[in-house]
């Protein structure tokens, strides 16, 4: 027979060691992943604006981007337009493309001597890769002619006229049954909803998710453009009704446009605001909110200047 | 002795259920209720001491009584009690549970400390308590004490404590195995083996496992404005080893491991494999030690808790988002105290240690931002109480408290930031400094017996809490809205009194009443600061953490229970609480809530329900009424449900079961007639939940 003192050092060593290595069974030995490099390639050819090239005010800038995660999906684009200490940010998107990215951008030269173009992209793995080019002034400007088209009457989700779906290039409204076979022509629909309590008559696009909720049909468009609105010029008054009235060309368009950090694809529209916008073609415009009812039957009157 | 089973019976919402699970010796039918008042319990006290000598609200479940209750989840089993708020969202695929009780908010856990064989669970970065993870199967008895505890245990413990107490194996060898298939495709499993390899050394271990495809939790106007809606799936496992030895001199020693882990959909998929998930991987190590030294009695505790939190964000709403959301969550304790008889006084002193910490990054995969939040708090407390029987009518229980806590590291910063998180800039706090806080917090009760069947309390008590991390040191999107760290938010107190009978009217019925009022001073509280944020898809209100300088919470409790004839047992409680804000200095910026209710605290609950024990079919039944309860902090009309307050509604539990030699077959339905309701976050319930359970059990002694 064992002694007690034996017997009870050796139920504390059984105490000990399952103590110590049970945890240790749970411990598994995670395979560490490989990180995957981010590449970008800036597009070149006759199309696009190369390195130190000279465009005049007004003038199109276009940057081509191709992008691969190298075997983890892109995720990021961002395009940086920087003039000295100041960096306003042109494009930043949150995109999920397991092929290679390969997108188109416009912008317009701005009265800087000469500006920074910095791309930017990053795959799932946060790795990223950064492309820059330098764009200087030529002498002389290239505003371009715009269109305008006042006082479009567009239907709000509830009213029975479902004049909903507008072409702003065209400044044409469809309803559900003339937009057929021109989806793709669609880049403003509005609604309205309160938001806290308070009416909210907004701007949207068939791009914005949410927007199925009050446009279902929308939802099987095979597609769907985004616009993206100027919060901060309309948010805080910086284009007056009478300033939109004045514009004869693009340049007010191109350069009231102020993507910064603050910019989506709904905004708010309140009667006499100012919104500018950029379609996804790349055009700059500016809606004036003639009129906005406070109702989901009632209508949006706007005025709309865009580029040609 | 008679009278002291009654009590006991009162005492215990659920005694009524309870009967022997020793199948094949005790008989599964057998009616006994186990717990009287001389149950004794080691909670209230810290001190193992009777039911009937402590003079405070106290309830007790056993293994048995939740064995035969309709609940799956452990927080579930509680509901049944007075004054109980519970709130589990989606049943079974909840990943979080609160359980709160006496006009507290079902949306926070951090004024109820929860306990697991005295260890507390409360994550000191949100007093938040992983509630999955503790298996029903795996409980001996549940014990909740009312009333502020915060001179025994801190702050907490300042709205009531709920201590889950785990079997220990006390045959040389134990089986409890079973398989549970439900609603939604859900299946699980579980296996307890337990056992004593001689009189000293002993082990059980604990697992399980479970999953399910889910349901859609989001509302109809959710779903209409989001094509990326899917069921919210989960399954979880765990597993609880516990191995000790007994020494020479009453002496015992054990170690606890502690590992869980889940994954759950949380309801959207856009490009992930699984859509928007949360992961919980946890561990724990507990080592306790009792025994005598000389007529001291000590009891030590050491602890550490580690929660690596990971939740998958993704969304599409102007572009795609995904961000990842990784939080590790630290608690490591010494709770150490040394209890001595001298007399007519039960003397016990102690000292506890807590160090907790959060570590957390929100790291954006479709931008450069990363977003970091981190805190720690220590707090180490003395505390001393007297336990005095005076006579055999009179017993008074007294204790004081002193806590020291410490705030620091905490931080809350951006790196390269984009528009994802330009929003939150402003609130960017990397140095939050050092904050210390103190309080002295005492407690007073008393217990008078008038006779065999009647007994009279009343207590005195305040509470002292810090805030929990979370609110500290973490800004971010919370659902509804935008919340900002409150760094100098002030510790809360809460002053309870509290007053209680239990009689026995008639033969066979037991009542119990209690009434309390608590005033609450710098009371914290989430409120909207009347600005709006727009997180890039629409304007949401602000919320901040403030000091609230007073409110109230008064509330009555009461419960019988009934023996109607051998077999049949009926039990009903009802709470009514009210929870006011009587003082808030509004800023400025603010909102005055002055004389506004509560959120999330139901006016009115109540429950009836009763067990049938027969040789055919077992059954139990429980309909639950939980009463209507305010929206937001300005008690005005929410614009989702259209009113200000969520509508009261009543819920329908049963349960069957059959026992077959060493087999359980048991039919559970929740929610029987399938009542819609809201719950204090607009989700939508499962619905009925039918599940059925396999067991089997041996039990070799």
């Amino acid at each position: 027979m064992k002694s007690s003192s034996y017997t009870s050092t050796s139920h504390l060593y059984k105490f000990v060691l399952t103590f110590i290595l049970l945890p240790l069974l749970f411990i598994s030995c995670e395979k560490d992943e490989p990180v995957h490099k981010a590449t970008l390639l800036l597009k070149t050819g006759a199309l696009y604006t190369p390195n130190n090239a000279q465009v005049r005010l007004g003038g199109t800038i276009r940057i081509g981007v191709l992008a691969s995660g190298s075997g983890a999906p892109v995720t990021y684009l961002q395009i940086l337009r920087i003039i000295g200490n100041d960096t306003v940010v042109q494009v930043d998107r949150g995109i999920f493309t397991e092929e290679v990215f390969d997108e188109d951008f416009t912008f317009s030269k701005d009265v800087a001597p000469s500006e920074e173009w910095r791309i930017l992209v990053m795959n799932a793995d946060r790795q990223t890769a950064v492309e820059s080019i330098i764009i200087n002034r030529a002498e002389g400007s290239d505003w371009k002619p715009i269109k305008h088209f006042p006082s479009l009457e567009l239907s709000f989700q509830d009213n029975p006229a479902g004049n909903w779906f507008l072409d702003v290039d065209n400044g044409v409204i469809y309803t559900s049954s003339t937009v057929t076979a021109h989806e793709q022509d669609v880049d403003v629909v509005g609604y309205f909803y309160y938001t806290s309590g308070v009416p909210s008559p907004s701007l949207t696009c068939p791009g914005y998710t949410s927007a199925i909720a009050y446009y279902p049909e929308m939802q099987g468009w095979p597609v769907k453009n985004a616009v993206t609105y100027d919060y901060i010029t309309s948010d805080n008054n910086l284009i007056s009704p009478q300033q939109f009235d004045e514009v004869i060309n693009d340049s007010l368009l191109v350069t009231g446009y102020k993507p910064d950090k603050v910019s989506g694809n709904c905004k708010f529209a309140y009667t006499g605001k100012v919104i500018p916008f950029k379609t996804q073609t790349g055009k700059y415009g500016m809606i004036k909110v003639e009129q906005a009812d406070e109702d989901s039957a009632g209508i949006m009157k706007l005025s709309i200047k865009i580029q040609e | 002795m008679k009278t002291f089973r009654d009590f006991s019976l009162v005492l215990s919402v659920l005694f009524l259920l309870n009967y022997s699970l020793s199948y094949g010796q005790n008989g599964a039918n057998g009616p006994a209720d186990t717990i009287n008042m001389e149950q004794v319990v080691v909670t209230a006290t810290r001190t193992d001491s009777r039911v009937a000598n402590i003079p405070m609200r106290i309830h007790t479940l056993t293994s048995a009584a939740l064995s035969t209750m309709p609940a799956i989840s452990t927080d579930e089993v509680l509901k049944y009690t007075p004054g109980m708020n519970i709130n589990r969202s989606f049943g079974v695929l909840s990943a979080k549970a609160t359980v709160t009780m006496r006009g507290l908010s079902s949306k926070e856990q951090g004024r109820v400390l929860v306990l697991m064989d005295g260890i507390p669970l409360n994550k000191s970065d949100g007093g938040s308590v992983d509630w999955n993870m503790i298996d029903p199967y795996s409980i001996e008895r549940i014990e909740i004490t009312k009333g502020a505890g915060s001179a025994i245990y801190g702050g907490s413990a300042m709205g009531g404590i709920i201590n889950i107490i785990t079997q220990k194996p006390v045959n040389k060898f134990n089986l409890n195995a079973s398989l549970d298939y439900g609603t939604y495709n859900t299946a699980g499993a579980k296996v307890n083996v337990s056992g004593r390899l001689s009189n000293s050394f002993y082990y059980a271990v604990n697992t399980f496992y479970r999953q399910s495809d889910g349901y859609i939790t989001q509302p109809e106007s959710e779903i209409r404005e989001n094509p990326y809606i899917v069921k919210s799936n989960m399954q979880e496992a765990g597993i609880n080893v516990r191995t000790g030895i007994t020494l020479k001199g009453n002496n015992n020693l054990e170690a606890i491991f502690k590992y869980y882990n889940d994954q759950r959909g949380t309801g959207e998929k856009v490009y992930q494999p699984e859509g928007n998930t949360t992961d919980h991987d946890s561990w724990g190590a507990i080592l306790n030690y009792a025994g005598n030294i000389g007529e001291l009695r000590i009891k030590s505790s050491a602890y550490a808790l580690t929660e690596d939190y990971k939740k998958v964000n993704e969304y599409r709403k102007d572009d795609y988002t995904w961000y990842n959301v990784l939080s590790t969550r630290s608690d490591y304790g010494w709770l150490n105290s040394a209890t001595y008889q001298k007399g007519k006084n039960l003397l016990t002193a102690g000292i506890d240690f807590k160090l907790g910490g959060v570590d957390g990054e929100d790291i954006y995969i479709t931008s450069t931002d990363v977003v970091y939040n981190l805190g720690k708090m220590f707090t180490y407390a003395f505390f001393l109480q007297d336990e005095l029987t005076l006579t055999d009518k009179i017993r008074i229980i007294a204790g004081i408290r002193y806590d020291n806590a410490t705030f620091f590291d905490g931080a809350f910063y951006i790196t390269q930031p984009t528009s994802e998180t330009d929003f939150m800039a402003e609130y960017q706090v990397p140095d939050m400094g050092r904050k210390n806080w103190s309080a002295i917090s005492p407690r007073l009760s008393l217990q008078y017996r008038i006779n065999e069947n009647t007994r009279l309390y009343g207590m005195v008590s305040r509470g002292f809490r810090p805030s929990e991390l979370e609110y500290l040191c973490r800004s971010g999107r919370i659902k509804g809205g935008f919340k900002i760290a409150s760094p100098d938010l002030k510790p809360e107190y809460l002053t309870n009194f509290e007053a209680g009978i239990d009689f026995v009217p008639v033969h066979d019925l037991n009542v119990n009443l209690s009434a309390y009022y608590s005033i609450g001073k710098d009371f914290q509280y989430y409120v909207s600061n009347g600005q709006v944020i727009d997180m890039g898809f629409g304007e949401r209100p602000i919320f901040i953490r403030d000091n609230i300088a007073k409110v109230t919470i008064s509330g009555v409790e009461a419960e019988f229970k009934y023996q109607l004839f051998s077999g049949l047992q009926l039990t009903g409680v009802y709470a009514w609480a009210q929870s006011k804000i009587l003082d808030y200095h509004a800023n400025a910026d603010t909102i005055n809530l002055t004389g506004k209710f509560f959120t999330d605290v139901p006016e009115h609950i109540a429950s009836l329900g009763g067990r049938y024990i027969n040789r055919f079919v077992n059954a139990s039944l429980y309909v639950r009424y939980t009463g209507s309860m305010f929206v937001n902090d300005r008690n005005i009309v929410d614009e989702i449900i259209g009113k200000e307050k969520y509508p009261a509604y009543t819920t329908v539990d049963l349960k069957l079961w059959k026992d077959v030699k060493r087999f359980r077959v048991s039919l559970g339905v929740q929610n029987l007639f399938d009542v819609d309701y809201y719950d204090s976050k607009f989700n939508v319930g499962p619905g009925r939940y039918i599940y059925g359970t396999l067991e089997y059990k041996i039990a070799i002694r």
